[in-house]
């Protein structure tokens, strides 16, 4: 005994086993599939039912009343397979060989992405893309090129899609590149489709292997198969967006060095740091590989995912890991050759006596616009820093005779010492792989200063010249001052002085301009009238006119030594020829 | 194994299939399963759904046209009829298939 399904097939009632009506509705609706992008679908299909109708009519009668399975076999053979008998129609010219594409065609025509290679300028990715999404080529192409001149993102996508689409080969992928327009009724329909799609190519494959047909669970698999296929479009679309953004900070970087690889003054940086040009071309080659490599294979896969294409080749893959390693090697290799060259630090000392009498030695600096014109240094290249007190690691590139020179500043502290002379050393500092070659690199540094009986005129600034690479050079110049010399530290020093020990921890560019002694330890200044006195932990600039307010009450200094002083004691005014004191009302007033 | 010449075959009745309908439909009016059934004698359809698509082709294009027939075994049936077009494009399908014989044989016969 079996069971029975009432349906009817053009306006006729037929009553069929529901097995055979399993089949049938799986042949019916593979042909509605077929005609859906056809105009005439509905007329065609209608004719194809009422012949259906009358096919089964006959096999109908009074003694059998029941549609059966093999009827259907027969209706179905008469009728023809849908693939066969589709083709025809829906080309003009040629028609693909169907007998041996039955997995692609027993697919309804959806629209899939495919580069057209009758229409391409260069690689036909843009025609490609203007099918799918129904959009007039020039648009596209127009979008490409414009998009060039944002961090030429358009080159970058261009090459993957080029990679990636597939080109129309045959005549079902040209219908399938043109196919049907993407919108959001028909993504779900054909989604729809798609998985009924599957469920009948499982059905078939079950079939042919003999199994029993579906449950529960494969159709479970199947929604789930179609819920998983918009995550993962939605994926590839995230994807895609962040290998842009990589790839345009990879390529705005690339531009934007490019534009500073032309001014001159990175040029200069580059050339002194680096052992040489090939290795900064290492470094920066291997950077840009290291980046964009990742980015470019992201890109890659979100065009995947959103564009289900299914393109896999492994080459590329174990290709762009190679090329990425290359490129880490490269910048690792440049970046640790180079650090090397500063690991080691050497110090090449020279020391002078100088015996002098003078009662006051003074201690000055040549400055740096004066010996700019005696160097001939044509220009150095920073701002102009006359306030501004140069921080001692500040190096500029510099020209003398056209040819480039690293500058820097030299630091100067004087310090007091046992022997009975003053001594000025000069320590010159620099970096290297070994400590030989720090020194030699030391030796090398350019410096010169002056003395006579009166004091000693140190050079503001040193230079590297010609070939010497930046490894870090410093020169550091110490005066020593034995005890009760007094010396002068005059204001030129401002650029170079640096952390002079002193008994009232006076801040360096205060120390300018005045008289010190030497004691035991450090120097005692000689001239700091009205200077106040700093805590080691303040920073407070010292002024010569001073106007003090608190609670303790009212001091007033200025530089000739006048002050004025209100407190608890009373006025006391002070100048050089006049004191006016008020003492407290309790006691006597004095008048001058 | 031989390589199977099912396909190219398939291929060529393809090509002259619309040829021999409007051909048939020239002689007489009919409805789609008499053309079938001349089609069938004649080898040149295996199978009656290629028809479907291809009449109503041709009717879209104008050179067919048909009315409805009641039908006592089954639904209403189309009656289709040649139209002054399709007779006229006929006539032009007929000149170049054979020139289109004549070509064919000249390449083939040695």
């Amino acid at each position: 005994m079996n069971k029975t399904v009432t349906i009817n097939i053009s306006g006729i009632i037929f009553h069929i086993e529901e097995d055979a009506y399993d089949k049938l509705s799986k042949y019916l609706s593979t042909i509605k599939g077929y005609f859906t992008s056809n105009e005439s679908g509905s007329e065609i299909i209608a004719d194809i039912e009422a012949r259906i109708a009358e096919l089964l009519q006959a096999k109908v009668n009074q003694f059998k009343q029941v549609v059966l399975m093999a009827d259907v076999d027969e209706v179905i053979n008469a009728l023809g397979k849908p693939e066969e008998f589709v083709d025809g129609e829906t080309t003009n010219t040629n028609s693909s060989s169907t007998q041996s594409h039955s997995a692609a065609s027993t697919d309804p025509i959806k629209k899939r992405l495919f580069r057209d290679p009758d229409e391409k300028a260069i690689g036909g990715v843009c025609s490609g893309v203007a099918h799918y999404f129904d959009i007039d080529v020039v648009w596209i192409r127009l979008a490409t090129f414009l998009l060039i001149f944002f961090g030429g993102i358009s080159l970058w996508v261009y090459i993957v899609l080029w990679i990636v689409i597939p080109e129309a080969k045959t005549t079902a992928d040209r219908l399938a590149m043109r196919g049907e327009p993407v919108n959001i009724d028909n993504i779900s329909r054909s989604l729809k489709e798609e998985m009924e799609g599957v469920k009948n190519r499982m059905n078939d494959g079950f079939k042919n292997a003999g199994q029993q047909s579906r449950n529960g669970i494969d159709k479970l698999a199947m929604i789930l198969g179609g819920f998983f296929r918009i995550i993962g479009r939605l994926i590839g679309a995230f994807l895609i967006f962040i290998g842009f953004m990589i790839m345009f900070g990879v390529i705005s970087t690339v531009f934007g060095f490019s534009i500073a690889g032309e001014s001159a003054e990175f040029n200069d940086w580059i050339n002194i740091i680096f052992i040489d040009r090939s290795h900064y071309w290492l470094a920066f080659i291997g950077g840009i590989i290291v980046f964009a490599v990742p980015a470019f294979m992201i890109l890659y896969g979100g065009i995947k995912l959103l564009f289900k294409i299914k393109y896999s080749n492994r080459w590329l893959n174990i290709g762009a890991g190679l090329l990425w390693l290359i490129g880490f090697i490269m910048a690792t290799y440049a970046g640790v050759k180079t650090a090397s060259d500063f690991s080691e630090t050497s110090k090449y000392k020279e020391s002078r006596t100088i015996i002098t009498s003078a009662e006051v030695f003074t201690i000055s600096a040549i400055s740096e616009e004066k010996l700019i014109s005696e160097l001939k240094i044509e220009e150095l290249r920073y701002d102009d820093h006359s306030e501004a007190h140069f921080g001692h690691d500040e190096y500029s590139i510099g020209e003398i005779n056209n040819k480039k020179v690293i500058v820097g500043f030299p630091e100067v502290r004087v310090i007091n010492t046992t022997g009975e002379n003053i001594e000025v050393i000069i320590n010159r500092k620099a970096r290297g792989k070994e400590k030989r070659l720090a020194y030699d690199r030391a030796k090398e540094i350019n410096y010169n200063y002056k003395f006579d009986s009166t004091g000693v005129m140190l050079d503001e600034i040193f230079y590297l010249d010609g070939d010497q690479k930046f490894r870090m050079q410093e020169i550091e110049i110490i005066v020593k001052v034995p005890k009760g010399k007094v010396i002068y530290l005059d204001k030129s020093l401002k650029n170079v002085i640096y952390d002079v020990d002193n008994v009232t921890n006076t801040y360096d560019l205060d120390m300018l301009g005045r008289r010190w002694t030497m004691n035991d330890k450090e120097l005692e200044c000689l001239d700091c009238e009205g200077l106040e006195k700093a805590d080691s932990d303040e920073f407070e600039h010292s002024h010569k006119d001073k106007v003090k307010i608190n609670e303790d009450g009212i001091e007033v200094n200025d530089r000739d030594g006048n002050h004025i002083t209100i407190d608890e004691k009373g006025v006391n005014i002070n100048s050089d020829n006049h004191e006016i004191k008020l003492k407290k009302k309790a006691k006597k007033n004095n008048d001058d | 194994m031989s390589v199977n010449s099912e396909n190219a075959k398939a291929q060529m009745r393809k090509g002259v299939l619309e040829l021999c309908i409007l051909s048939i439909l020239s002689q007489r009016d009919a409805y789609p399963t008499d053309i079938i059934e001349k089609l069938k004698e004649t080898k040149l359809v295996v199978v009656e759904g290629t028809l479907y698509p291809l009449l109503t082709r041709l009717k879209n294009t104008g050179l067919l046209t048909y009315r409805w027939e009641e039908s006592t075994s089954g639904p209403p049936r189309k009656y289709y009829k040649l139209t002054e077009i399709g007779e006229q494009y006929l006539k032009e399908l007929q000149t170049s298939w054979e020139e289109l014989v004549n070509a064919v044989n000249k390449t083939i016969i040695k």
